[in-house]
């Protein structure tokens, strides 16, 4: 058996360099499709990482939450974030925010960008069935799932106490704006971190990881630690997840999904001659392979030792590793990211248990896994990876380049905006549920109904609806 | 009237540019993408409202209303704008003979995307009204039993 070539006789010649150039064009949609859509494991990952993490009580408000970041997110993204992605990107060292105001005839590297914003309206042909434009509507797919990952790494820290309401508006700002700001500065062929300073980070390790964590942080110092997290002395008490198995489950798939965000932040489009980074720079999918994989290997090893073995911890730590080695993971030697994915996940439970102690109860870790683990990645790009170019006339990688933009992202887009909106709700009473709700469990203050309604999880949280099931004798 | 941009099948399959529906009516596409935003925007305050258990009574629910709906008004601009610079736009197969009676009908439609932000706050203050009204009558806790 063989297959019969001689069914491509049927194209003419003359048309085979058009069928090619639409293959390119194919491969190219193709490839940021599947990406995106394997990136959604990673919010699969989320809802049954949280959900196993919270009490039995708020196991349905928990997920119902990560449901609804999917929604929240990915319309804010839609209406606005996808523009200020494109918008922002010179503003305001470069240029002004560039929108349906900028004048046609404008110059320079403006010019270059205005067809992209225009392309990104709510309204432009360009985001819908479009024969002359197969990609914006991918890259817009992989960007909106970038975009649901930030809210969703704010979602864990909040369970159990936030208002749902609370935490839409903290998503829409966080997933629709301020990330995306950082991504525009920062992520971006254009960015004037990267144009000014020669700012690096592939894997978004502050852009979507350090914003998120600290906006999280933010969100947290107003909302307060849920009840029976301190003792009266002010030391804090575990609260246990209630489906343990749900939770490791969960973070393995946040890990898959890890792995088709990174695909996703190679760039190819038709006529390339060679993958690319979003900085034009030069790399392959092989390094994403083999980096992000010892990193993962290596990053639970650095955890287990530096938690002394916690269970809780250690899951986390695959994830600490492959944020630590996040940024330079297209530029690192696969010996260089083994000591730098073990340092980053090695020193992250230390900085989870202090933040602890200092009386901010995250639920699962975000700051410590995120928002320091995203600092130290970027960070070490600037130590590690030194040196690199990334455009005629851009300075050289290097520790100032990067500092500077990572303090921005963790700072003017993290952590201000979290604690600044935050600050409002808690002000107008929309925040924080009220405590007898919280103690009664979200789940019912929600929707009224438990999560498990037919048996009891955990000794003193049952419930039953009056469905005629006996309670049990306690 | 047709939702498709196109009159015939040779026009659709030699199209190069848009073939969504409403493709040659970015009007309608503006007023849509109000609707859509409106939507999105009612969705956020619902969740403040919508609640089948605990009491939920926020004081601050109007608030919340009259900042979401504003927040709506510089997309309407925006959209408007864009509505206005595109009026004579058309789908690069699909430009048709409608296309003067567009352009003579523009200046009088330029209303209707503010009209629709109205018509959706004034909606979705009323529907939050109507439902804290019904539900302080049929809310119901399930019995929570514990012996």
């Amino acid at each position: 058996m063989y297959m019969d070539i001689g069914i491509l006789a049927q194209i003419p010649i003359e048309e085979l360099p058009e069928s090619t150039q639409f293959l390119e064009t194919f491969v190219t949609e193709t490839y940021y499709y599947w990406a995106s859509v394997f990136m959604l494991i990673i919010h699969v990952g989320f809802l049954a990482y949280e959900g196993g993490a919270s009490r039995a009580k708020n196991v349905l408000a928990t997920m119902v939450k990560n449901l609804l970041t999917l929604s929240t997110v990915g319309l804010a993204f839609f209406f606005f974030g996808w523009w200020v992605y494109w918008a922002f990107a010179l503003f305001p060292f470069n240029g002004g925010i560039i929108g349906p105001w900028t004048s046609p005839d404008v110059e320079g590297a403006a010019a270059d960008i205005l067809p992209l914003v225009q392309a990104s309206y709510p309204w432009s042909e360009a985001m819908g069935p479009n024969l002359g434009d197969n990609l914006t509507g991918v890259f817009w797919f992989a960007f909106s799932l970038f975009a649901m990952t930030t809210a969703s790494i704010m979602s864990g820290a909040v369970i159990e106490r936030i208002k749902l309401g609370a935490y839409v508006i903290l998503a829409t700002v966080l997933g629709g704006f301020t990330w995306v700001v950082a991504a525009a500065w920062g992520w971006n062929y254009w960015g004037w971190f990267t144009t000014n300073l020669g700012y690096h980070d592939f894997g978004c390790s502050a852009v979507v990881h350090g914003v998120s964590g600290f906006f999280a942080l933010g969100v947290l110092l107003n909302l307060g630690p849920r009840i029976g997290k301190y003792d009266e002395n002010g030391n804090p008490r575990p609260i246990l997840p209630h489906n343990l198995p749900l939770t490791m489950v969960g973070l393995m798939l946040i890990f898959v999904g890890f792995y088709a965000f990174l695909a996703a932040c190679v760039i190819y489009s038709p006529g390339f001659a060679r993958e690319t980074t979003i900085y034009d720079t030069p790399m392959t999918l092989a390094s994403i392979a083999v980096n992000t994989t010892l990193a993962l290997c290596v990053g639970i090893i650095g955890s287990y030792l530096g938690s002394k073995g916690d269970p809780f911890f250690t899951i986390s730590g695959g994830l600490a590793g492959i944020i630590s080695v996040g940024a330079g993971l297209d530029l690192y030697s696969p010996l260089l990211v083994i000591p730098i994915a073990f340092v980053g996940a090695l020193t992250m439970p230390w900085v989870g248990m202090w933040i602890e102690k200092l009386g901010v109860d995250d639920a699962v870790g975000a700051v410590a896994v995120h928002g320091y683990c995203g600092v130290f990645g970027a960070l070490a790009v600037g130590i590690m990876a030194s040196g690199y170019i990334q455009g005629e006339g851009y300075p050289a990688t290097g520790i100032i380049g990067q500092l500077i933009p990572t303090l921005i992202c963790i700072g003017l887009l993290g952590f201000l905006p979290g604690y600044g909106v935050s600050w409002v709700l808690n002000q107008m009473g929309l925040l924080r549920v009220p405590a007898e709700e919280e103690i009664e469990g979200l789940d019912l203050g929600d929707f009224g109904t438990p999560g498990y309604p037919e048996y009891s999880i955990v000794s003193g949280e049952e419930f039953h609806s009056g469905a005629g099931i006996k309670t049990p004798q306690v | 009237m047709s939702a498709s941009p196109f009159s015939s099948y040779e026009e659709y399959y030699s199209a190069t540019g848009p073939i969504y529906t409403l493709a040659d009516r970015p009007a309608l596409i503006g007023i849509l993408t109000v609707l859509g935003a409106g939507i999105f925007i009612y969705f956020i305050y619902s969740t403040y409202t919508m609640k089948k258990g605990g009491d939920g009574g926020d004081s601050m629910k109007g608030m919340l209303g009259f900042l979401l709906a504003a927040s709506v008004l510089p997309l309407a601009d925006a959209v408007y704008s864009q509505y206005i610079q595109r009026s004579d736009h058309r789908p690069t197969a699909a430009v048709s003979q409608e296309a003067d009676i567009d352009e003579q009908e523009t200046p009088a439609r330029g209303w209707e995307p503010l009209a629709l932000i109205g018509s959706l706050s004034i909606g979705t203050s009323a529907l939050g009204r109507s439902r804290r009204n019904g539900r302080s009558k049929t809310r119901r806790k399930p019995k929570r039993v514990i012996r």
